[in-house]
């Protein structure tokens, strides 16, 4: 097991930052009204700990219970899908999104199931329904949502997590109890990094750990992992030793190396090759493009930099907008080759 | 008391008009067909039936059906009504809240008092001495004080202080939609920017809040306004030297 | 004889249809047919539109007689007996219906057949009964399965989406009640379905099929299938097929009219679509395709029939085979077609000897098709610059907007093309970059154009995207690559697409393994790249990658097919409209 789920608390008292919240939700674990909450948050803050710690605090060990399990629905064209869902007594958990176009239907027929068995034992007379990435589905499932979750309030409570909260539509946050979980600071996810050294008995040097959280993007999963990879690399951990930086991201800045070697039309069809790479690895298109731009906007000219962010925010926007993405990946690379000569040539003038 | 065959006593005990009422909510979300078809019926029927249509932008209900009514509009409430009727409230739930609070809470509702009462109520169920960041949080409002670092970044005039601002503020979690919103209002206060610079930031916030709709990345999006805020700084700052 | 006409072979085109009392009889004979040529598109009915059409696949039309199945096809051998002479009324394409020795198809295919034919009748559980015969327009599908079956002894009972059954099949007349073929049909008011499930129930009930066939050797021949559009009733037809397969003896054989390239395979995808399931997957089905009609077949083919019908012969009748060939590559219908409108043209204007250079103005668009035709957006030639013209480079020799609609891809499938072979054109990085930006506009409309087709409340203006497409390339390639040769293969875009469905499934699969709480997709960018330098054992998968991926081409499909077979969705999730793609 890695460390990152190993060591992941499991109560409400057991979380280590973000006092003010916590104290929150223990009010909300302990009064007798539990609302519709939309957790929201960047990715590898802790919405996810935060949520499974409240259903702790709301029905008891009971929901550690957990079983896997599959169901399958029918669409109207008689096809059968299967969803992975995780349930307990309590809770039932599940990405509809992976339904892909179909999550309308899955998101109406789970929670319509739900809230149809009434909640056995425990002290709350409602059931919960997790649902995890709501900024994946789409406008129609979003909608058909909302009405499910007024039809159903008195048996169920809907708890949704998502990262990109403009993702929502309007009418389904007014419904739900906002929940913000910022990121961490790199100070507390430092300590949380040396709290998990002390347990597995390994000295994390403060600078090593202050570094990772850096590097980390102050993404408290990453960090985790990256401590964990630094400790299957190296014997001892030093504040010299080396970030282990994933695959992809080393991928990208060679291909951000590249184009700034050479603007090419030669050269275009050298970084399509890499950006399919990419794609085919199922590394989601917009992380690539904002990868990419940011490592493009290191050491260069500020007028450039402005010229790559608004490109980079006009082609990322394309990606969501469009339905196939290596044309807006490939149009934002050849924006900056274009750009950058210029600005080449005009600095030789 | 019978509605369809009053008797005298009824009638002379609870007046009543010769015509019944229909309420239509939400009025303005109509398409301009079914309020065509509407205005044809109003005409038809008017003798029996009143209308009482109910809406939030009286420039979406197509002028021909605006004419044939009488218009009644309901403006923000007074902030100091507000405080009255947020005090009843809380008073007859018997809770505790400060006068800082109920500011708060009055500046974070726009007027809205359905939202007002809702915050009220989240924050003194789930905090136990509500303080006016936890009014912010739960009304989902980002305080200016959020953006006081990205904004001072912008005004150095250099990108890179703003990247690092931006960057940081964004994983604190808050909505991009709201910081937009947010950051227009600083950007119009702001007295060191020209106005055809305020106009340049406001075309691009405007922007990237229908891009952000659209379901684009959301510190893609406030880095572009940001970037284009620095230039506003810059340029600002230029034609004032010059 | 009718009057000389002194008109040339484009005008009298232009007159065949439309021109009044002194048209002449031998114009009008093919006034439906090749005559109609220039709005081909638009006429679906029309025998030479059938290329594109599966509908039509055969000239019923003019020859209504052989469609119904109660008369037995008998195919006439024109090789034996040359047809009326060209002033009767009849399509060479259906008084020209070759015997076996004359079928223009390759002759393993016609074994192929035969063996298809003989390994039915033989009583084994095993042996086929169904037989899918896919193939472009005009590559001899039905004329294969009637003469290879009249040579058998078969009687071949034929549906076809215009069936309505015969009387004599009617319950309210008494069993062997004669049939009247005067006797006025009832209007239809059945759906082609019921009277598909009619066509079959003989079949599939173990009835004897036909009143009048006391050999007992029977056929049938689907021509097509009913034309469905809606769900359950496609299930319908497939259970009704299904269901015949199960229960009958009698061999079917099932035409299909695909416009994918030759050598392609079908997908099963495809298939599936067509049969259905069950039919498609069935141990009794079999699946054979028929090429494009190579040109020296072809070029004999037409021979024999010119021979018969004129008395052009030697260089001057070469030339125009020739002709006749180029103009419809492949097709045997379309170039019989052509040649009657050819050597009825020369006819009409006696003393001319040398076939007219028709070359430009008919031709089909058929031949435009496929990637070859779509080069021309890419290299963009232009023309000379007009005189005192303040343009800096002359007119476009072709319409950009005409390329992209007569084309025979889709135009997601377009827009993937050109992308992919655009950088090869250019050598400036900024006209480039400009033709980059447009293509992702261009695939933005296009994108939207097909993903909201179906909801009718949005149009989207296609033929801004059209013109997109089209001219791209030529409006922002200032400084072109000098011209050379390039391959202009297949884009790897879908592939690229399968690729990454298969990578997410099994990367899902490790997620699940794994007991990742996290999403999809931070668990690919944030733990599965740390995982594999923790845990190298447990998270090493074997992903399919872009650049080491080389030859394993056929094990990539087997895969792909093996998926299909799994979730039929996976295809409609993606794009459908690349699955055009896939077969190019």
């Amino acid at each position: 097991m890695l460390w990152v789920d190993q060591h992941r608390p499991k109560s409400l008292a057991g979380l280590s930052f973000h006092g003010p919240l916590t104290a929150r939700l223990s009010a909300m674990g302990s009064s007798a009204e539990l609302p519709h909450l939309l957790f929201y948050g960047p990715t590898g803050g802790g919405k996810k700990t935060r949520c499974s710690a409240l259903l702790r605090a709301v029905y008891g060990p009971g929901v550690d219970k957990l079983r896997l399990d599959s169901r399958s629905f029918t669409t109207p064209s008689k096809r059968t899908l299967a969803i992975n869902l995780i349930a307990s007594a309590h809770h039932i958990e599940l990405t509809p999104s992976d339904a892909g176009i179909y999550d309308r239907l899955v998101v109406n027929e789970v929670i319509k199931e739900m809230a149809s068995h009434q909640a056995i034992g425990g002290k709350r007379g409602f059931k919960v329904v997790v649902l995890n990435d709501v900024d994946r589905l789409s406008k129609q499932a979003q909608a058909g949502l909302r009405r499910t979750m007024e039809r159903y309030t008195s048996s169920c409570r809907l708890i949704l997590l998502c990262s990109n909260q403009s993702k929502v539509i309007e009418p389904l946050r007014s419904r739900c109890l906002g929940i913000r979980v910022p990121a961490p600071t790199v100070d507390e996810i430092s300590s949380v990094l040396t709290a998990v050294g002390e347990k597995e008995k390994i000295a994390v040097p403060p600078a090593f750990a202050a570094s990772l959280a850096r590097n980390s993007g102050r993404n408290l999963r990453r960090a985790l992992l990256m401590l964990e990879a630094a400790a299957v690399n190296s014997a001892a951990l030093t504040a010299q030793t080396q970030v282990v930086k994933t695959d992809w991201e080393q991928y990208i800045e060679t291909l951000a190396r590249e184009i700034t070697q050479e603007q090419s039309p030669a050269k275009l069809l050298v970084a399509r090759e890499k950006l399919y790479e990419l794609l085919i690895n199922c590394i989601p298109a917009t992380v690539i493009l904002k990868s990419l731009a940011f490592h493009l906007m290191q050491n260069i000219d500020d007028d450039l930099r402005h010229e790559i962010i608004s490109a980079a925010s006009f082609y990322e926007r394309r990606l969501c907008t469009g339905s196939k993405e290596i044309f807006h990946l490939e149009a934002f690379v050849a924006k900056f080759m274009s750009e950058y000569k210029r600005y080449l040539t005009n600095m030789f003038l | 008391m019978t509605c369809s065959q009053p008797t005298a006593e009824d009638k002379a005990n609870h007046p009543c008009p010769p015509f019944k009422l229909i309420i239509l909510d939400e009025s303005d979300t109509m398409t301009t067909d079914a309020q065509a078809a509407l205005r044809r019926i109003i005409e038809a029927h008017s003798k029996i039936t009143r209308f009482v249509l109910i809406c939030n932008y009286v420039t979406r209900i197509i002028a021909p059906l605006a004419s044939r009514c009488a218009k009644f509009r309901f403006k923000a409430l007074d902030p100091a009504e507000m405080k009255a009727r947020l005090g009843d409230i809380s008073r007859g739930e018997a809770v505790a809240v400060s006068e800082e609070v109920v500011d708060t809470i009055i500046e974070t509702s726009g007027g809205d008092m359905r939202r007002a009462v809702q915050t009220l109520q989240s924050t003194c169920t789930f905090s136990a001495e509500p303080t006016p960041e936890d009014v912010y949080e739960m009304s989902g409002i980002v305080p200016a004080k959020v953006l006081g670092p990205v904004v001072a970044a912008c005004k150095t005039g250099t990108f890179e202080p703003m990247q690092a601002a931006v960057t940081d503020m964004m994983v604190s979690g808050y909505p991009a939609a709201e910081v937009l919103k947010t950051l227009s209002a600083l950007v119009l206060k702001e007295p060191s920017l020209r106005d055809v610079d305020k106009a340049d930031v406001s075309i691009a916030l405007a922007g990237a809040g229908k891009n952000l709709a659209d379901g684009a990345d959301e510190e893609l999006q406030v880095m572009d306004v940001a970037a284009k805020l620095v230039r506003a700084f810059r340029d600002s700052k230029a034609a004032q030297a010059a | 004889m009718p009057p000389p006409r002194p008109l040339s072979s484009t005008s009298s085109l232009g007159m065949g249809g439309s021109s009044g009392a002194n048209k002449p009889l031998t114009l009008a004979s093919w006034g439906s047919g090749a005559g109609g040529r220039g709005e081909k598109r638009k006429k679906p009915a029309s025998a030479s539109s059938s290329s594109s059409k599966p509908s039509s696949s055969k000239p019923s039309s003019s020859k209504p007689s052989s469609s119904k199945p109660s008369k037995p096809s008998k195919p006439s051998s024109s090789s034996s007996q040359p047809a009326a002479s060209s002033s009767s009324s009849s399509l060479w394409t259906s008084s020209h219906a070759p015997s076996l020795s004359a079928l223009a198809v390759h002759a393993s295919k016609v074994k192929e057949f035969q063996s298809f034919l003989s390994s039915s009748a033989t009583p084994s559980p095993s042996s086929p009964r169904l037989l899918a015969l896919l193939g472009g327009p005009g590559t001899g599908k039905r004329s294969l399965v009637l003469a290879a079956a009249a040579a058998a002894g078969y009687t071949v009972l034929e549906y076809d989406d215009t069936y309505e059954p015969p009387s004599s099949f009617r319950q309210d007349l008494p069993p062997g009640a004669p049939f009247d073929p005067s006797q006025p049909r009832p209007p239809r008011s059945r759906s082609q379905l019921d009277e598909f499930a009619d066509f079959l129930s003989p079949a599939v009930s173990g009835r004897s099929l036909s009143p009048s066939s006391s050999s007992g050797k029977i056929l049938l021949l689907l021509s097509s299938l009913p034309y469905l559009h809606a769900e359950p009733q496609r299930e319908r037809c497939h259970s009704l097929l299904a269901s015949a397969l199960l229960s009958t003896r009698v061999p079917i054989v099932l035409l299909h009219t695909d416009l994918s390239e030759s050598g392609a395979k079908a997908s099963p995808y495809e298939l599936e679509k067509l049969m259905g399931r069950e039919v498609a997957g069935s141990q009794w089905t079999r699946v054979m395709r028929l090429n494009p009609v190579a040109k020296t077949i072809l070029k004999k083919a037409l021979k024999a029939i010119a021979l018969s019908e004129s008395s052009l012969s030697g260089s001057p009748l070469d030339r125009l085979l020739d002709l006749v060939c180029d103009t419809a590559p492949g097709d045997t219908r379309a170039a019989i077609n052509e040649l009657q409108l050819q050597l009825t043209v020369l006819r009409a204007g006696p003393g001319r000897t040398a076939p007219p250079a028709r070359k430009t103005s008919g031709g089909r668009d058929q031949a435009l098709g496929g990637l070859h035709a779509l080069g021309k957006l890419l290299n963009a030639k232009r023309g000379p610059l007009p005189p005192n013209s303040k343009e800096k480079r002359g007119p476009l020799e072709f319409s950009p907007e005409h390329v992209v609609e007569t084309n025979d891809m889709a135009l997601p499938s377009i827009a993937s093309f050109l992308s992919h072979h655009a950088p090869a054109f250019f050598t400036d990085v900024h006209e480039m970059s400009a033709a980059c930006a447009s293509l992702s506009d261009a695939e933005l409309f296009v994108g939207k154009l097909y993903a909201e087709r179906d909801r009718s409340e949005t149009t989207y203006p296609e033929q801004y995207a059209v013109s997109l497409l089209g001219r791209t390339v030529a409006a922002s390639n200032l400084s072109p690559a000098p011209s050379t040769f390039r391959p202009l293969n297949k884009p790897p875009m879908y592939e690229n697409q399968v690729r990454e469905a298969e990578n997410r499934v099994k990367i899902e699969d490790l997620q699940q393994r794994a007991g990742s709480h996290s999403t999809f997709g931070s668990f690919v960018c944030d733990s599965l790249p740390y995982m594999r330098v923790i845990a190298p054992a447990d998270s090493s998968l074997a992903l399919h990658s872009h650049v080491r991926g080389g030859g394993e081409n056929a094990r990539r499909r087997g895969g792909m097919e093996e998926r299909l077979r799994q979730d039929p969705d996976v295809l409609a999730m993606d794009d459908i409209e690349e699955d055009d793609g896939d077969d190019w």
